[in-house]
């Protein structure tokens, strides 16, 4: 007999009870269970944006770089984000222009979340990369927690050319790329957030046009004084320089040129830019000859001994209204001008290289400079017993083409226990490059130095900080006792101890009651090398007159201020 | 034997314990939580609870570096703090603002410093190796520097320790008598050091 099938209500009751558990459980497992701090967390993206994939050689565009932050956990608060550095690769067909040194601050701007550019730096591309250039670029934000941007963040764009036909891959290595900000569960703001994804943008670059034309009849930009440009094929300018530099787009305030006089020997008015209201738009057009100012072709020389070359014998003659000379030559031949001959004196004997010291006059003794220099046994070169200190060095920053770096004098200090001595020494450029730093060589006789073996040596540059050595190929922080430095008296074949893998630390320009550097880096050092990169200060090459520029490459910039700020985190690490 | 009676009875009791289990825990995953970001960080200092500093304090400049400490008297192995308050009788804008304290080690073990969001971040906010000096360096690199307005006061850092012998200690904010560990706030645009007024802090430890 079949067994009639019956429901009990208890049935309904337990799978009730179980559909509302499993519903609980998974509301539950979506909670966020991370109270870690200083962890990474949530998934941010990097991306990279262009208006266009299609460029023509030749053009201008801009990448946009974007952050894209995600809710934390059953939280609706995103992260925010308050720096993000970037490692952007790219190949040959399409470029940033740059400084000499790499610096590519002209070209990125900043998005209005962020506030300031860390860094922005070219570099040539290793590992994965090797062949490519990248573009090492970091941004932050100093403003307020609230006031920082999360979701999909502009963080800033950078102004691309196209170079040459074909495909290329801007990418970003996301490695070497970074963001922090603030974790709106963790609650704080030094928190690194974990990039997830990476996204770079493909450019085509077509073979375009090679012709330039201006932008438009409004692309002049007042702040460099030159015009906004694009490629064209019916362009009317063969290069990008030309288009730019066309006429009638000037520097707002500069106002154009003034007359201050004519040139009576070109014929043509001197002109000096103004800041305000000059009366001519173009130096040409300031220049232009009128019956005002004409050429005067008369030659005169003056009658001075100024004007005469004692070398040649021949007056040195000008164009002048009165002159009496009709032609150069005539002028130059005039009488009264003779060649001098030379005498010379001797001065002290220099034992270095057994010579006299010479200089000329002409009541001298001597008619030729070698025959006053030529010590014979009277000024010899004096041997010495010191030990020979031969040594490769770099400095922080400095590139091999940064030409405010010469002649940069050391202080180098020699100690083996009790017994210091300091001095002052030179060194000279070696031609070679270690890392991507230059390299500079010098022989330092220790004289009056008795000891030379175990020694340790301190060395401190124009604008350094004293950085001891006490072993060869150093390539960090040396904290310990005493040095390992062995020398002997022959220079030839003492050893040559190679610094350069701990490069000379830059950072001491001012101290507290000092105008120079005091050996000392702080917030003090800080501040002038700010105030200086601020005012974007230059120097003429091979100069030495902004001690400031601590990477020597003869302008102020940001990457003076990271170098400095690096040395002082770097110091203090060590000391603290 | 147990019945299948009883088993249908027993099942959806263990089941409402299950789901009572889970969001007693939970819950009290979440307050645990709550209580360690409530101690550890100072995400906005409450400067109200802070028991003001004894030790004179001279006030003869504009800027005031000024010790205030959680509690005046604490017990041996009572973690507690040290705010470094930094205050304006006029407005200026700083380019640097580094600060050094001082312990004595044999009295107080320094456990960490931390900053909270009203600066930017410094580039250094540590205890020393040797422990006996808390540091905190801020490089700001705003062209404008970084801006405290006519009675402003901002804490530049909070410095933790631990008590570890009984008796009376000072906090001191280091000066010019270590040159390379020398308190300064450097003014921008400039670029001059700015005197400031600052004062020990005495704190009394109990066994």
């Amino acid at each position: 007999m079949r067994k009639k099938t019956t429901t009990n209500p208890t049935s309904y009751l337990v799978l009730i009870i179980l559909s509302i558990a499993l519903v609980a459980a998974l509301v539950l497992v979506n909670r966020n269970q991370d109270n870690r701090r200083s962890a990474a967390f949530a998934g941010t993206d990097i991306l990279l944006a262009s208006s266009s994939a299609s460029k023509s050689v030749g053009e201008k565009f801009s990448v946009q770089i974007y952050v894209d932050t995600k809710a934390m956990g059953s939280s609706d608060e995103k992260a925010k984000v308050d720096y993000v550095k970037t490692y952007m690769c790219f190949g040959n067909k399409v470029a940033i222009e740059a400084t000499d040194t790499g610096d590519i601050s002209e070209q990125v701007r900043v998005g209005d979340k962020f506030s300031v550019i860390m860094i922005s730096q070219l570099e040539e591309g290793t590992g994965t990369q090797a062949g490519k250039t990248c573009a090492n670029i970091e941004i932050k934000s100093e403003k307020p927690k609230a006031q920082l941007g999360e979701g999909t963040v502009l963080v800033g764009a950078v102004e691309f050319s196209a170079l040459v036909a074909g495909s290329e891959n801007i990418e970003i290595v996301k490695d070497m790329s970074k963001v922090t900000g603030f974790n709106p569960i963790a609650g704080s703001t030094d928190l690194y957030l974990e990039i997830g994804t990476v996204t770079g943008v493909p450019i085509t670059v077509a073979e375009g046009a090679t012709k330039w034309t201006k932008s438009s009849a409004d692309s002049c930009n007042t702040n460099t004084g030159k015009w906004g440009c694009t490629a064209s094929a019916t362009g009317e300018f063969t290069s990008l320089g030309d288009c730019e530099a066309a006429e009638g787009c000037n520097v707002v305030g500069m106002g154009g040129y003034n007359r201050s006089g004519c040139n009576s020997q070109t014929g043509e008015y001197n002109c000096t830019l103004v800041e305000n209201n000059g009366q001519y738009a173009t130096m040409a057009e300031c220049i232009q000859t009128d019956a005002n100012c004409v050429k005067v072709n008369k030659w005169g020389h003056g009658n001075t001994a100024a004007s005469c070359n004692t070398a040649t014998g021949a007056w040195t003659c000008i164009q002048v209204a009165d002159g009496e000379f009709s032609s150069k030559e005539g002028c130059e031949a005039d009488a009264g001008c003779e060649v001098a001959v030379a005498k010379y004196n001797r001065g002290t004997c220099n034992t270095a290289t057994g010579k006299y010291v010479c200089s000329e006059s002409s009541s001298g003794q001597y008619s030729t400079v070698a025959e006053c220099e030529a010590g014979g046994t009277t000024c010899k070169v004096e041997t010495t017993a010191a030990p020979i200190l031969n040594y490769r060095i770099t400095y922080a920053g400095v590139k091999n083409n940064n030409e405010c770096a010469t002649n940069w004098p050391l202080t180098i200090t020699v100690r083996k226990g009790d017994l210091v001595k300091t001095y002052s020494h030179t060194p000279t450029p070696d031609g070679l490059v270690a890392g991507n730093l230059r390299v500079y060589k010098g022989s330092l006789a220790l004289t009056d130095f008795t000891a030379s073996s175990g020694l340790s040596v301190f060395i401190k540059g124009p604008r350094h900080l004293q950085v001891k050595y006490g072993k060869d190929k150093q390539d960090s922080f040396y904290n310990l006792p005493g040095g390992e430095i062995n020398l002997s008296t022959v220079a030839t074949t003492s050893s040559v101890y190679d610094f350069t893998a701990y490069p000379d630390m830059a950072c001491d320009v001012v101290g507290k009651n000092s105008t120079g550097a005091d050996g000392v880096c702080n917030g003090l050092d800080y501040s002038v090398v700010k105030t200086a990169a601020l005012a974007r200060s230059s120097a003429p090459k091979d100069s030495n007159a902004l001690v400031t520029d601590m990477d020597g490459d003869c302008q102020m910039s940001s990457a003076d201020l990271s170098l400095l700020a690096q040395t002082l985190k770097e110091r203090q690490d060590q000391q603290y | 034997m147990i019945s299948k009676k009883y088993i249908r009875i027993i099942i959806p009791i263990v089941a409402v314990l299950v789901l009572v289990e889970s969001v007693v825990l939970v819950n009290s995953l979440e307050n645990q939580k709550i209580k360690r970001e409530a101690s550890n960080k100072p995400d906005v200092i409450n400067v109200d609870q802070v028991i003001p500093e004894v030790d004179q304090v001279e006030t003869n400049e504009d800027v005031t570096l000024k010790l205030e400490a959680e509690k005046l008297s604490l017990n041996v192995g009572q973690e507690s703090f040290v705010d470094v308050m930094m205050s304006t009788s006029v407005s200026k804008s700083f380019d640097a603002v580094s600060v050094y304290v001082d312990v004595d080690t044999q009295k107080v073990a320094l456990e960490r410093v931390e900053i909270n969001n009203s600066m930017p971040k410094p580039i250094v906010a540590k205890i020393s190796k040797k422990g006996n000096v808390a540091l905190v360096n801020y490089l700001i690199s705003s062209p404008s520097g970084y801006r405290l307005a006519s009675g402003d006061r901002v804490a530049v850092a909070r410095i933790y320790f631990t008590p570890i012998d009984s008796g009376k200690t000072s906090f001191k904010i280091l000066g010019e008598e270590v040159s390379e560990a020398e308190s300064m706030l450097v003014e921008t645009g400039t670029s001059k050091v700015i005197p400031f007024n600052s004062g020990d802090l005495s704190v009394s430890i109990l066994k």
